[in-house]
C-alpha cells in the first residue's frame, strides 16, 4: 500500500514538472539559460538540443509518450522555422507554446516566425546582464503569469 | 471608446476585447502606468471586435492593432470564435492574441492554444493581483517581445 502511494506521488510530481525544450547551439547561452531556470526554484526540466534536427526526435518521443511527459515550452532559434512547421503540422492533440529567441532583429524574420504561429519572438540581447534579464522575464512570464497546457 | 496615453512618436495599438467595465478600467490603469507608449482601444463584444479588425462600419478608421487582449466569454460572438476567425484570416493571423479570462477550465487552455492563441492568462479576482498581471503583460509583450510590424 505504502509503495503504491509512493509510486502515485512520483507520477504526480513528474506530471507537475514543466518540461522545456531549449534548441540552441551556443553553449554559453545554454548554460546561462539553465542557471536562470534553476534559480527560479520552479519544478522544471530543461532539455537542450543543439539544432532543429536534434530537437525533432525529442519532440516526437515526447508525443509518443505524451501520457508520461510532455513539452510545455519551447525556446528556439530563428532557423528552427522548419522545426516549428513540423511541430505545428504534426497531428498532435496540443500545441506547445514556442518562444523564438534569436540575435536577429530583421523585420522579415519576425514576420516569418509569427506566420507559422510561433507564440512570441524575442531578440536575444548581446550584453550578458541583458541576456540574463531577458531569460528572467521569460521564466517569470511563462511560468508564473501564463497558464500552460495541462499536464497529461 | 479609445484612450490615448503618452507622447512618444509611434504608440503601440492594443485592442482590448472585454465586456466587464471594471476589468476594462483596471487594464487601462495598468497600461497607463507602463513604460511603453501605448493606445488601448476597447470593444465590448465579439462582433465589434471582428468589425474593428476588419475596419468595417463605425470602425472604418480603426488602426490595425499590434497586440490583442481577448476575453473568452463575450456577448454576441464568443471569444473562442473571435480567436478562430483572427487566426484563420491571413491578414490578421500574425497579430499576437493574449487570452485573458476567468476560466480555469483545462479544455479552454488546450482549445485556445490549439487555435493558436499566443498565450493564455488567468484573470485574478483580486484587484491588486489583476493590476500586477496586467503590468506583467505590458512588461513582457511591449518591452521584451518583438511584435510583428503592422
Amino acid at each position: 500500500m505504502k509503495s503504491n502511494d509512493k509510486t502515485k506521488q512520483i507520477i504526480e510530481i513528474r506530471n507537475t514538472k514543466i518540461n522545456i525544450l531549449l534548441a540552441e547551439d551556443n553553449q554559453g547561452d545554454i548554460r546561462l539559460t539553465q542557471e536562470n531556470f534553476k534559480e527560479s526554484h520552479l519544478e522544471t526540466y530543461l532539455y537542450a538540443a543543439h539544432d532543429g534536427e536534434e530537437s525533432l526526435p525529442f519532440l516526437k518521443r515526447q508525443n509518443s509518450y505524451r501520457n508520461k511527459s510532455t513539452t510545455d515550452l519551447d525556446l528556439s532559434k530563428k532557423d528552427s522555422c522548419d522545426v516549428l512547421k513540423n511541430i505545428q503540422t504534426d497531428p498532435t492533440p496540443m500545441q506547445i507554446p514556442e518562444i523564438i529567441l534569436t540575435t536577429s532583429k530583421a523585420n522579415e524574420d519576425i514576420s516569418q516566425v509569427y506566420n507559422p504561429y510561433a507564440n512570441c519572438y524575442i531578440t536575444k540581447p548581446v550584453g550578458f546582464k541583458e541576456f540574463v534579464n531577458a531569460v528572467q522575464y521569460i521564466v517569470n512570464f511563462w511560468l508564473k503569469v501564463a497558464e500552460l497546457n495541462p499536464p497529461h | 471608446m479609445t484612450h490615448h496615453f503618452g507622447a512618444d512618436f509611434k504608440p503601440i495599438d492594443i485592442l482590448l476585447i472585454e465586456d466587464n467595465p471594471a476589468d476594462v478600467r483596471l487594464t487601462l490603469e495598468a497600461f497607463k502606468e507602463g513604460k511603453v507608449n501605448n493606445t488601448l482601444h476597447v470593444v465590448g463584444n465579439g462582433e465589434d471586435a471582428i468589425a474593428f479588425l476588419k475596419q468595417e462600419g463605425k470602425f472604418n478608421n480603426a488602426p490595425r492593432p499590434d497586440l490583442i487582449l481577448l476575453d473568452l466569454n463575450l456577448p454576441k460572438k464568443d471569444g473562442r470564435e473571435v480567436l478562430e476567425e483572427i487566426k484563420n484570416e491571413p491578414l490578421l493571423k500574425r497579430i499576437p492574441v493574449i487570452i485573458l479570462t476567468t476560466s480555469k477550465a483545462e479544455e479552454d487552455i488546450l482549445k485556445t492554444y490549439n487555435l493558436h492563441a499566443n498565450c493564455y492568462i488567468n484573470k485574478p479576482v483580486d484587484v491588486n493581483e489583476f493590476i500586477l498581471i496586467a503590468k506583467s503583460i505590458e512588461n513582457y509583450w511591449l518591452t521584451i517581445v518583438k511584435l510583428p510590424s503592422t
